[in-house]
């Protein structure tokens, strides 16, 4: 296939296993993207993109190394050329993906270019704690057990909520299958490409702890460690599309996109339960670190692979640990060889997520009722109700957000049962563990993240095109709208949970507790960059900002900190409720128009609706200003070319 | 261009049935067509006419009956027989942030035909279609027409030999929608089959050779627009389409409709 080679070289930055040399490159694509856009015409750079791939027909490619195990896809079925075009495709148009509606606020310059890779570095931040657990000793059935269960933990989390619209992609279907590719190409190519990601995410994550493991370990154990995480990484895909394939094969219609996402939630629950288990195993006796069998460790994927380690590199010879070993080096392949097999009803079933469903109910809901209630004027009202329609049926955004619902549900009661170790029950229900409901903040971030995000975000013209007078309305809506939906279950679920256990005596704490989570909502709103709420399609992957998340988990924190504080103190829980509502008053009141009026120009909204005007006259690629048409799209940037990026890569 | 002999039927239905859940879409169509026809495929929303198409395309499964396409049963063919059919989908679906080039020599590769061809055949076609100048940019800019061409494009780049035509002429102007009328017959004169898929009865009326009426999951009638007009004694295929769907109520809806407009006042 000669227009093959042509094309191989379309490669996007995956790389095998050294991601972690992809974080410092992410830099250059910064620089690279703020290129100002008037200065580029677009025909002249865009015929440099058909020349790329003549020129840099040597140039290394993450694609060059997956043409080695060409006649593995080829035995499992797979029309290799044309899973490794797909591919091609799909990593070019990630690097691509770039806001496309009302996206013209400050910063859009450095908002092109691969966001996922700008994202790498917190991984690798994250990474750094790895380091002591795999430099500490050579008792490698703890270290390496526990270290793997972190990056399982990390790795599964990403999957499941950042990836999970990859692989339950539709709109592949329409344009790929309806040509000459089987569906198992197609899936086969879908999960690389979440491989891809997921390999970098665990490159950034356990580079350091790779780098670590190599100088203190010798060079058996590096290797070992980088084929074992290759390995994780692949069953964990192959595990959670073999877990959709099994759902969608047994349930219909309408139902199953809800269950889908309540599998979400049960899988992040299990996984943070699962990983406390991990923690478990071993018993901290005199500084001396020891093991106990029992057969649910069988359960439990990173304790096999701190088995082999203790297997080949330790030289036990204990049979259960072989057991584990044998499961570690087993297992995965195993489940590819069975997942390739499945891979052809994968797609075919997708067909049923498309299915409309009944007609509906046609109550208007609690939620319209509340509205009126709940909101200061019209305008809000109704862009609260708007958002709450938006919420319920955005599928992608569902599939996101869900997992962290399901941590906040879970994490409360492990952090709780965590801390009872060593004391009565009595204790614990007089305790005030029941602060850890504060956890429930944790999701805001995520979430909030998630809002200016809709798979069908080109019906945001209507921002523009009908009279909204207000714009803090519109987000004050909207926020709100979150918050009666995700948020205020969660809660009160907890909230139910947690007066049975520690008695009413906490009711006035929990109410405290709620209204400092929505003052730490306003603090998220005010770090975060301000988008218009569904008006940007998603992105596979984390978004750049998922670097402002970390700092955001310490004001929960510290709002929780200061809490507990006030417990210590009489009256101090009323005067804390005194100080936070008075706080809110002002924080969703004036000082959320104040803040909006500083952030956002007025001028962003009357642009966006001219630019969708003359769009409709021009044919869309005249200059700089009007790059939008008459569905008013904003035309992506044309700044990060693919030559480009292949330039500074050598 | 295809090795296997061409068989009288380029595509034959045979009592296709298909239900989602509890819902049948389908209710045992019946369909032949031959080499070189243009068949209007019409009927109200939710007839089953996308449904119809899907199935022929492999997109959807679990459907009873046979569907054989250039004399291959598709259930047991492989997807080799899709090389031989061009698609228009009437959701615009397409992979917008590419550039018209990338999307074009894509979907030209799928279909199994080299980068190059498929890149001098999408362009000569681009500047046919009066797009040149726009052949190497995203598509994210194209207006609801220009990416109508694209879709058309990458439906004929291969040299198909059935068309499957959803809409094909939505958000094209005046002089486009006469060159792709020219293009249709001309593609038949050549012996294509093509499905041809709309709302737009006038369009369907003068250039089907047939016209097969789907309503609620059955062919209710078949044949050309002369012996539908003899048989329903109505003057244009629309009056057909309302007649033979039971609609009779259009200007007491409209009436309605009005009423309803000026009687309710804005809140505000």
């Amino acid at each position: 296939m000669t227009e093959e080679q042509k094309n191989k070289s379309d490669l996007p930055m995956v790389t095998e296993q050294e991601p972690s040399a992809e974080a410092p490159e992410s830099p250059e694509s910064l620089k690279l993207s703020e290129v100002p856009e008037k200065a580029t015409p677009p025909q002249v750079t865009q015929t440099n993109d058909s020349e790329t791939p003549q020129k840099h027909k040597k140039t290394f490619s993450p694609l060059n190394i997956l043409d080695r195990f060409e006649g593995l896809f080829t035995k499992a079925g797979v029309d290799y050329p044309i899973m490794r075009r797909i591919l091609a495709l799909k990593f070019l148009m990630d690097g691509r993906k770039a806001p496309s509606v009302a996206g013209s606020q400050s910063g859009a310059a450095g908002k092109s270019g691969n966001q996922f890779l700008k994202s790498l570095w917190v991984y690798g931040l994250m990474g750094i704690i790895l380091i002591p657990l795999i430099i500490m000793g050579r008792n490698f059935m703890f270290q390496v057990s526990a270290a793997m269960g972190i990056v399982l933990f990390m790795v599964m989390t990403s999957l499941i909520s950042d990836f999970s619209s990859v692989l339950l992609d539709l709109r592949d279907r329409s344009i790929v299958l309806t040509r000459p590719v089987e569906g198992r190409t197609l899936t086969a190519a879908k999960t690389i490409h979440v491989l891809g990601y997921l390999m970098m995410i665990t490159g950034a994550l356990t580079g350091p702890s790779i780098i670590a493991g190599f100088i203190r370990h010798g060079a058996a154990f590096g290797f070992l460690y980088i084929w074992m995480i290759f390995w994780m990484d692949l069953l964990v895909i192959v595990l959670t599309a073999m877990l959709y394939l099994v759902v969608l094969r047994f349930f219909d219609g309408e139902k199953l996109r809800d269950i889908i996402n309540y599998i979400q939630i049960a899988l992040s629950i299990a996984m943070a339960v699962g990983y406390q288990f991990v923690g478990r195993m071993f018993q901290f006796v005199d500084l001396e670190i020891t093991f106990q069998t029992a057969w649910w460790q069988f359960l439990l994927p990173p304790v096999w692979i701190g088995a082999i380690f203790e297997v080949l590199l330790n030289g036990s010879r204990d049979p259960v640990l072989m057991a584990m070993a044998v499961l570690a080096a087993g297992v995965p392949v195993l489940a590819v060889l069975l997942y390739a097999r499945g891979m052809r009803t994968f797609e075919r079933s997708l067909e049923k997520l498309e299915q409309r469903g009944s007609k509906g109910s046609t109550r208007l809901g609690l939620g319209h009722r509340l509205s009126g209630l709940i909101c200061r004027n019209h305008e809000e009202a109704l862009f609260f109700r708007f958002a709450l329609n938006m919420i319920k049926t955005e599928r992608d955004f569902k599939l996101r957000v869900y997992p962290s619902l399901g941590f906040s549900l879970i994490f409360p009661f492990i952090f709780i049962l965590n801390s009872m170790q060593g004391s009565t029950w009595a204790e614990v229900t007089t305790g005030k563990s029941y602060l850890f409901i504060y956890f429930t903040a944790m999701m805001m971030p995520t979430i909030l993240l998630m809002l200016k995000f809709s798979s069908s975000h080109k019906g945001a013209w209507i921002y523009a095109a009908t009279p909204v007078r207000d714009i803090a309305a519109v987000y004050r809506g909207t926020l709100k709208a979150m918050m009666l939906r995700l948020l205020v279950p969660v809660f009160l679920l907890l909230s139910a949970v947690f007066l049975v256990i520690y008695g009413t005596r906490i009711a006035l704490d929990l109410v405290v507790a709620f209204f400092s989570t929505m003052l730490f909502l306003m603090l998220c709103f005010r770090v975060l960059s301000k988008r218009l709420p569904f008006s940007e399609p998603f992105i596979a992957g984390r978004n750049a900002e998922s670097g402002k998340m970390f700092p955001l988990t310490f004001g929960v924190g510290a709002l929780g900190g200061l809490h507990y504080g006030a417990t210590l103190v009489p009256y101090g829980t009323l005067g804390l409720l005194a100080v936070s509502l008075l706080l809110n008053v002002y924080m969703w009141g004036p000082g959320f128009s104040r803040h909006l009026a500083s952030k956002i120009e007025r001028v962003d909204l009357t642009r966006y609706l001219a630019e969708s005007q003359s769009g409709k006259s021009s044919l869309g690629h005249e200059e700089s200003k009007d790059k939008s048409s008459a569905d008013g799209h904003r035309k992506p940037p044309f700044k990060l070319r693919r030559s480009d990026r292949l330039k500074w890569r050598g | 261009m295809s090795t296997q002999t061409t068989p009288q039927n380029v595509l034959t239905l045979k009592n296709l049935k298909m239900s989602f859940g509890a819902k049948e879409v389908l209710r045992g169509v019946d369909l032949e067509a031959g080499r070189g026809e243009i068949i209007g495929y019409i009927g109200p929303n939710g007839a089953g006419k996308s449904t119809t198409v899907k199935i022929m395309l492999g997109l959807i499964e679990g459907y009873s009956g046979t569907v054989e396409i250039l004399g291959e049963d598709i259930r047991t063919a492989g997807v080799g027989y899709k090389r031989h059919i061009g698609y228009v989908p009437e959701t615009a679906d397409l992979y917008d942030n590419l550039t018209a080039r990338e999307y074009l020599t894509f979907i030209g590769e799928l279909y199994g035909m080299a980068f190059e061809d498929a890149d001098r055949k999408a362009q000569a076609l681009i500047e046919l279609f009066g797009l040149k100048d726009v052949y190497n940019s995203r598509m994210t800019s194209f207006s609801k027409g220009m990416r109508q061409k694209v879709l058309l494009i990458a439906s004929i780049l291969h040299d198909p030999d059935i068309l499957f035509l959803d809409e094909p002429l939505s958000g094209l102007d005046a002089n486009s929608v006469m060159i792709v009328k020219e293009l249709l017959e001309a593609l038949s004169r050549a012996g294509k089959t093509i499905f041809y898929s709309s709302h737009i009865m006038d369009v369907v009326e003068k250039i089907s050779h047939r016209i097969v009426l789907l309503d609620g999951g059955r062919i209710v009638a078949n044949g050309t627009f002369e012996e539908l007009k003899d048989l329903n004694h109505e003057g244009s295929l629309e009056a057909i389409f309302n007649q033979l769907t039971g609609f009779d109520t259009q200007s007491e809806t409209a009436g309605q409709i009005m009423q309803v407009i000026q009687g309710v006042t804005r809140d505000d």
